[in-house]
């Protein structure tokens, strides 16, 4: 019984010590990750309100919808995605191989390399020095030096997976190192071959390697990291194993053995060889598979927990990105069905399925892993249950509003328009305008809800949260006088000991 | 709890290397893939039409730009556009829709 009990002590003594080990790099990646979505939502707000209100902010050019378009994206991914998913990996990866990070000063100072050239990518782009390419907007030499700086992040994860205690490796982990391996090879991929075709005069070739770039980022970065995410917190919350273990195995190598064919089906009809494209839409439609995979773990082992799942923000956060995968995936495929690409191929459906699944599947499961990790490497307890609640809800009505109306619906009407040349042009500006006031709406919604999570984000990172041994539950109050029991219990356990 | 064997200054020096040899290699691949292995009779010929095509771009840049420089030719003058925005703005010139122009749509 004692030595039950000197092992306990040892094993929360250990994961102390690497929460604190990893407090400053992974709340500076959360931190600023969160202001860059902020930031980019404000661009896609700019962006989608020209293109129903041309006269805003037409003051100054750096405003245009050709430049706060690619600054919105690019901010989304390199800005809060990458940094997010930075954050994630390494206190997982660090959580699940128990070892305290040694390097993280280094990763830190890594991280504010980054934030400084997303910082100067964007000032770039927004001035009109872009390089005009989807999701590579920044400048060739910036994103070299975000590819050298990633390595001096992603190495960390990969010695502390190296170094790991016990022999059993978790699902979380196969996730995490696929991402961690799998991200320079997209980058240096995307951007290596983009930039030859770009400097030998092979417009096709450049669309095409974007094609494959984005999908790459989506499915073999964004993915794994935000299942992995997925595949901890659910278990962990509920304090059940992960349901079937071979199908989290099997869904995992669905996705590395399909991921990687993905994102040519954007070419259809390009003078491309035929199949490619086919090959591609077959791929995007395989790649359901791992999405019914986690929507079944994850359900299956939430199952008789619904108080565990109306009480944890964690887990509601993650629940909501299962379901956003499984819409983004089923979406993507139905997109990638020939019929429906005439409709979808260059309409705005394509963006607005980026959004789904950047914003409603990853976002969310970020979301939760940082409702999870921040109060762990704090030392404090979020401050308030309704500003959670708000952000949840928010999130959730500006991302459906979008998902919904403007990629569903206004995809098709605008694939339709351009279906049909005979139709009167003011008629076509006409239908499509209800839907651009759509998104502008959504992304209000959501930068609502985010402006919610950053400054409750920030005000843990100053320290200033509930000083308290109860989590922070948003429902189901477990005393009379406070949602969370009583306040300042830490200091009484201290001082009593 | 027990010692982490695993845990070694040469390991995490290893692989340390390993990781950056993997971001080497990628980076080799990439280039022996573009250099040695798309090197066929249609690579070939597009790359020498993809030649042609940057020249002609350049002059394009070129004569565009010459084009949308500052000019002033008796009354009229010409603004680069990014001098129009405001003026755009000021003279109500943005709300206008395609439709008001005029003009038949190119379709």
């Amino acid at each position: 019984m004692s030595t039950t009990n000197s092992s306990n002590i040892e094993d929360t003594q250990l994961r102390a010590n690497i929460d604190r080990s990893l407090r400053h790099p992974v709340m500076f990646f959360f931190t600023s990750g969160a202001v860059w979505l902020a930031i980019s939502l404000l661009l896609g707000i700019i962006a989608s309100a020209k293109t129903h209100s041309p006269e805003f902010l037409s003051c100054c050019s750096c405003f245009n919808v050709g430049r706060t378009m690619p600054a919105h994206m690019s901010t989304l991914i390199y800005g809060w995605g990458a940094q997010a998913g930075f954050g994630v990996i390494l206190w997982l990866m660090s959580r699940l191989s128990r070892q305290e990070c040694k390097q993280s000063g280094l990763i830190l100072a890594a991280g504010h390399v980054w934030n400084i050239f997303v910082g100067i990518g964007t000032l770039c782009v927004l001035l009109g020095a872009g390089t005009g390419i989807t999701w590579m907007a920044f400048p060739k030499s910036v994103m070299i030096v975000l590819c050298l700086t990633y390595f001096l992040i992603g190495i960390w994860a990969l010695i502390a997976f190296r170094v790991r205690r016990g022999g059993h490796i978790y699902i979380s982990q196969w996730y995490l190192l696929a991402s961690v391996l799998w991200f320079p090879w997209i980058l240096l991929s995307g951007l290596a071959f983009t930039h030859f075709y770009l400097g030998d005069g092979h417009p096709l070739m450049v669309t095409a390697s974007t094609a494959w770039f984005r999908s790459a980022i989506m499915f073999l970065f964004f993915t794994p990291v935000a299942v992995a995410s997925a595949y901890y917190i659910t278990p962990k919350v509920t304090g059940r194993p992960v349901y079937s273990y071979s199908l989290a195995i099997f869904g995992f190598w669905a996705l590395a053995i399909f991921g990687p064919w993905a994102g040519m089906q954007r070419m259809m009809g390009a003078s491309i060889p035929a199949f490619i494209p086919y090959l591609s839409a077959g791929a995007v439609i395989l790649l359901i598979i791992p999405a019914i995979a986690l929507v079944i773990n994850v359900l299956k082992t939430v199952k008789d927990s619904s108080e565990t799942v109306a009480n944890s923000p964690s887990l509601k956060f993650t629940i909501a990105g299962a379901a956003g995968m499984l819409v983004f995936t089923v979406m993507s495929a139905f997109m990638s069905l020939p019929d429906a690409l005439k409709f979808t191929q260059f309409s705005i459906a394509q963006y607005g399925l980026e959004l789904t699944g950047i914003l409603g599947f990853f976002s969310m499961c970020m979301f939760g892993a940082i409702y999870f990790i921040v109060p762990r490497i704090t030392n404090r307890e979020w401050i308030s249950a309704t500003m959670i609640t708000q952000h949840y809800w928010l999130f959730i009505y500006g991302i459906a509003f979008i998902s919904v109306f403007y990629t569903a619906l206004g995809g098709f009407m605008h694939g339709y328009i351009l279906e049909m040349p005979t139709e009167d042009p003011s008629a076509a500006v006409g239908r499509l305008f209800p839907y651009a006031v759509g998104l502008t709406t959504g992304f209000v919604f959501i930068l609502f809800a985010v402006f919610m999570f950053c400054s409750h984000l920030m005000l843990m990172w100053l320290r200033l949260g509930r000083r308290s041994n109860h989590p922070t539950l948003l429902a189901g109050h477990a005393s009379h006088s406070s949602p969370h029991g009583p306040e300042g219990d830490i200091e009484k356990l201290e001082s009593a000991k | 709890m027990e010692n982490n064997l695993r845990d070694t200054p040469l390991r995490r020096f290893n692989t340390f290397w390993w990781g950056l040899g993997l971001f080497v290699a990628f980076g080799l691949a990439i280039f022996i893939i573009k250099n040695f292995v798309q090197t066929d009779e249609v690579s070939t010929a597009d790359t020498a039409r993809g030649k042609a095509r940057i020249i002609k771009l350049e002059q394009v840049k070129a004569e565009q730009s010459a084009l949308l420089e500052y000019k002033k030719d008796g009354d009229s003058v010409q603004l680069p556009p990014h001098a129009l925005f405001p003026i755009a703005s000021e003279i109500k010139l943005l709300d206008t829709t395609p439709a008001d122009s005029g003009v038949v749509h190119g379709k």
